[in-house]
């Protein structure tokens, strides 16, 4: 008769199967829903506060080259010109500072079907130069300006005979956005800009225009 | 072992550890000097004040400020407008002051305001654009662009013996001060002699007619 034992020693294996598990195993099924949830809870308010900001700063440009076509919030736009009034032009109607010139831009937008005439008339124009500045369209200081007749709000507005007119989808609608520059100002190097401020679904999207 | 004695195991509560109790009291510890050390409300709001002394050339978020000169008025006397076409006096209970200056939007267009802070830490924010209806010259409410200064002044109504140690403050926009954004502060200078001065030279009556 032999002295071995009657039950077998334990495999390695076995014991592996049979050891008590970790604190980090046993308690790893919340340990990750928490680090999930922990990371969704600062995201969230983040993406949301980004979200509202840039909705307020729009920030992604969509560029447009010369003469052509981009589709912008249920419309498509076009700068059709840029003309820097002369000091003497005819068309300054009023007191102009002398350090100062006159940027006339034409726009012309056609809305998508079921795009408001409303909602484009929510739109913000802007200059700016190479080093960032930003100048508003018809500012509180731009002089009276005769000429074309053209609104200078992208929905809506009067035409030369005083007849309300409003941007059908479709059919293509001119609009004007004139800027006080300094006089120094030279056009190259400077982009127009158009965006739907506020919009919810322009993402901090935004119109750039070369001159 | 049989099965109702195995369930009552396997649901069996965590043991309580000395360990534990450690660990939340760390927790507490970490919580409470957190919160401590946290800014308050009011520091979160406060704008960020930059000093400077005297006249001269002053810059902030946006915006630059060149003051040449200040000086004191107890009435002002005024063109008429189409309304009231005759001239008329435009009088304080206390005393005006006014601060000429030039204004400059380096970034965006907008507005610049300006404020006095008074020693005893009374604000005293710029008369409005109709008090005095100066066009042109008045600065409040007017927009400055890039590239575009405006030269004008900025008028306030303040009681007579709060010059001394008076501060000008300039900032941008149209309201009050924006919480993290800059706040300029000058110090005039206004010491109890030059307060004195300042009273003595004040005119009665200061024209302001074009």
């Amino acid at each position: 008769m032999s002295s071995a034992p009657m039950t077998p020693e334990p495999s390695e294996l076995d014991t592996a199967r049979t050891a008590p598990a970790g604190w980090w195993r046993r308690n790893a099924l919340w340990l990750l829903g928490t680090l999930v949830l922990g990371a969704w809870a600062i995201y969230a308010p983040y993406r949301e506060a980004l979200q509202a900001y840039q909705n307020r700063h729009p920030s992604h440009a969509i560029d447009v080259p010369k003469g052509e076509w981009a589709q912008y919030e249920g419309a498509r736009w076009r700068l059709v010109s840029a003309e820097a009034l002369a000091p003497r032009d005819p068309r300054i109607g009023g007191p102009l500072r002398k350090d100062a010139g006159v940027l006339l831009l034409q726009f012309e937008v056609i809305a998508d079907s079921g795009t408001q005439a409303k909602a484009l008339d929510l739109c913000k124009g802007q200059v700016s130069d190479a080093q960032g500045r930003l100048w508003d369209a018809n500012p509180a200081g731009l002089p009276r300006l005769s000429g074309a007749k053209l609104p200078n709000t992208c929905g809506s507005g009067y035409d030369a005979q005083y007849k309300s007119i409003i941007a059908l989808p479709g059919r293509p609608f001119r609009f004007q956005h004139a800027y006080l520059l300094p006089r120094t100002q030279r056009l190259e190097g400077l982009q127009a800009r158009i965006d739907l401020r506020n919009s919810q679904t322009s993402k901090g999207r935004y119109l750039r225009f070369a001159l | 072992m049989s099965a109702p004695a195995a369930a009552r195991t396997a649901w069996r509560l965590p043991r309580w550890r000395w360990r534990d109790a450690l660990w939340i009291l760390l927790a507490l510890i970490a919580v409470v000097a957190l919160r401590k050390g946290e800014s308050s409300y009011e520091q979160r709001d406060t704008p960020l004040v930059q000093h400077a002394q005297g006249l001269g050339r002053v810059e902030g978020r946006n915006f630059a400020v060149d003051v040449t000169g200040f000086k004191a008025a107890h009435a002002y006397l005024l063109k008429g407008d189409y309304s009231h076409p005759e001239d008329y006096l435009l009088r304080t209970p206390g005393v005006w002051l006014s601060v000429v200056a030039k204004v400059e939007a380096r970034d965006q267009s907008g507005y610049v305001g300006a404020q006095l802070l008074t020693r005893d830490g009374l604000t005293y924010v710029a008369s409005s654009q109709d008090r005095p209806k100066l066009k042109g010259i008045n600065l409040r409410e007017r927009v400055v662009v890039p590239g575009l200064p405006e030269s004008g002044a900025w008028f306030f109504e303040v009681p007579a013996d709060r010059l001394q140690g008076a501060h000008l403050q300039f900032y941008w926009g149209n309201g009050l001060p924006r919480g993290g954004d800059s706040l300029v502060d000058v110090d005039l200078g206004i010491d109890a002699a030059r307060a004195r001065k300042l009273m003595a030279e004040a005119k009665p009556v200061l024209d302001l007619r074009p």
